[in-house]
């Protein structure tokens, strides 16, 4: 009996051993997720997602910038729970895992990683995307706060699902905008 | 009476081939520990022009590399000439890497993460205020950013002093990359593929050799 029942837990430990994480899981930030319209509170701040839409070029205060691929433009608002914060530039995570950095192309003071984001009160800006039409299907956004020069274990992020199913994504990836204005409405260059 | 046993009739031990054999084995020991086994590292390969070359992080096609000269915009001015050397990026990885520059020192280029960061020597070299500026463009925009499993065209340039002869080609020694944990970080990243030739000194694995001639674009 003693036999067996160290047998099943030997058995037992060397099951547990592949449940282990990686480096890169153990590094990894702690995700609150949600999808469109939700308001996603990771404790630090908070985030939802209004609008996502393509467009073959994006006007910004200075420049109408063409795209390589496509544009993904997520309107998105923010605010922060006891102190003002600066988001990261937003990553756009794919179906396949893939991770898309919000594009360097398009510079405005619209950009949601450009204002502080106050405890309080919403702060509405865009992360635009450049990425290939077939990164829309399943596509979820990622915001989070800077890195810090001292590495933070178990920093906040926000995953939102974009709710694009493969017929939205088609839809999407078929009919994007000719340009998708940055510029606050009335304002002139 | 019996002879006294053993000694006289035993045929002699051959003391000589084991002791050969010794020698042997620990010459080959001291050899092996000395680094005399080792595999010579080949010459790396020689591509030229056209040619694809797979980093592991990015696949890459060496395209062009061509002298062209902008006129000045008052007649006083010397003409502006530039060296653009094209390349084909493919970003391989699962996230956006950064275009980069070409390491400034070569005792650092073991550390590059970036595309640029791969062409550990660039042959031959330029003053520091040529530059090389390195960016990626499409549509007449610029970027930093190598999405991945998107092809880029990468542009390396150098702005060329008047005085400055324009060679007749350009050679780049190119490192790769491997998806692994790094020596002090235990998280996988893309690395550059290194060897550790003395305590703490790192140094690029010369992936190929890629030889791209210069070609002189006429002013228009």
């Amino acid at each position: 009996m003693a036999v067996v029942t160290g047998m099943v837990l030997i058995g037992a430990a060397v099951a547990l051993q592949t449940t282990g994480l990686t480096p890169n899981e153990i590094s990894a930030p702690v995700t609150s997720v949600g999808g469109m319209g939700e308001v996603v509170d990771t404790g630090r701040f908070s985030v939802r997602v209004d609008a996502v839409e393509t467009a073959k070029a994006v006007e910004t205060e200075t420049k109408t910038v063409p795209a390589g691929q496509l544009f993904l433009v997520v309107s998105a608002a923010a605010t922060s729970a006891t102190e003002p914060v600066h988001l990261d530039k937003a990553r756009l995570l794919t179906a396949s895992g893939e991770i898309f950095d919000a594009t360097d192309k398009v510079l405005s003071s619209r950009n949601l990683h450009e204002p502080w984001v106050q405890p309080g009160m919403w702060t509405s800006g865009y992360f635009v995307f450049e990425v290939p039409a077939s990164a829309l299907s399943g596509a979820r956004v990622v915001m989070s706060l800077p890195t810090q020069v001292i590495v933070e274990p178990y920093a906040p992020e926000a995953e939102i699902d974009l709710g694009l199913d493969a017929a939205a994504a088609k839809r999407l990836a078929a009919e994007p905008k000719d340009v998708y204005s940055l510029r606050k409405p009335g304002s002139t260059r | 009476m019996t002879a006294p046993s053993g000694e006289h009739d035993r045929p002699k031990r051959p003391v000589v081939v084991p002791v050969i054999g010794l020698v042997l084995a620990t010459a080959a020991g001291v050899t092996a520990l000395l680094g005399g086994l080792n595999e010579v590292p080949d010459a790396p390969p020689q591509l030229a022009k056209g040619a694809v070359l797979d980093q592991g992080q990015f696949k890459t096609r060496f395209v062009d590399a061509v002298v062209s000269t902008q006129r000045a915009p008052q007649p006083a001015e010397p003409d502006r000439r530039f060296l653009e050397v094209t390349f084909d990026v493919t970003n391989q990885g699962e996230r956006t890497a950064a275009v980069g520059i070409p390491p400034q020192r070569p005792e650092s280029a073991f550390s590059g993460t970036t595309f640029a960061g791969s062409l550990v020597k660039i042959t031959p070299g330029f003053a520091p205020e040529s530059g090389p500026f390195v960016f990626a463009l499409s549509e007449g925009v610029e970027s930093r950013q190598l999405h991945p499993g998107v092809a880029t065209t990468v542009v390396l340039r150098y702005r060329l002093e008047p005085e400055v002869k324009v060679p007749d080609k350009i050679v780049f020694d190119v490192a790769g990359f491997e998806y692994t944990a790094g020596f002090q970080d235990p998280d996988l990243n893309w690395r550059m593929v290194s060897t550790e030739e003395a305590e703490n000194t790192f140094v690029p694995e010369v992936k190929a050799q890629v030889t791209l001639p210069v070609t002189v674009r006429e002013p228009v």
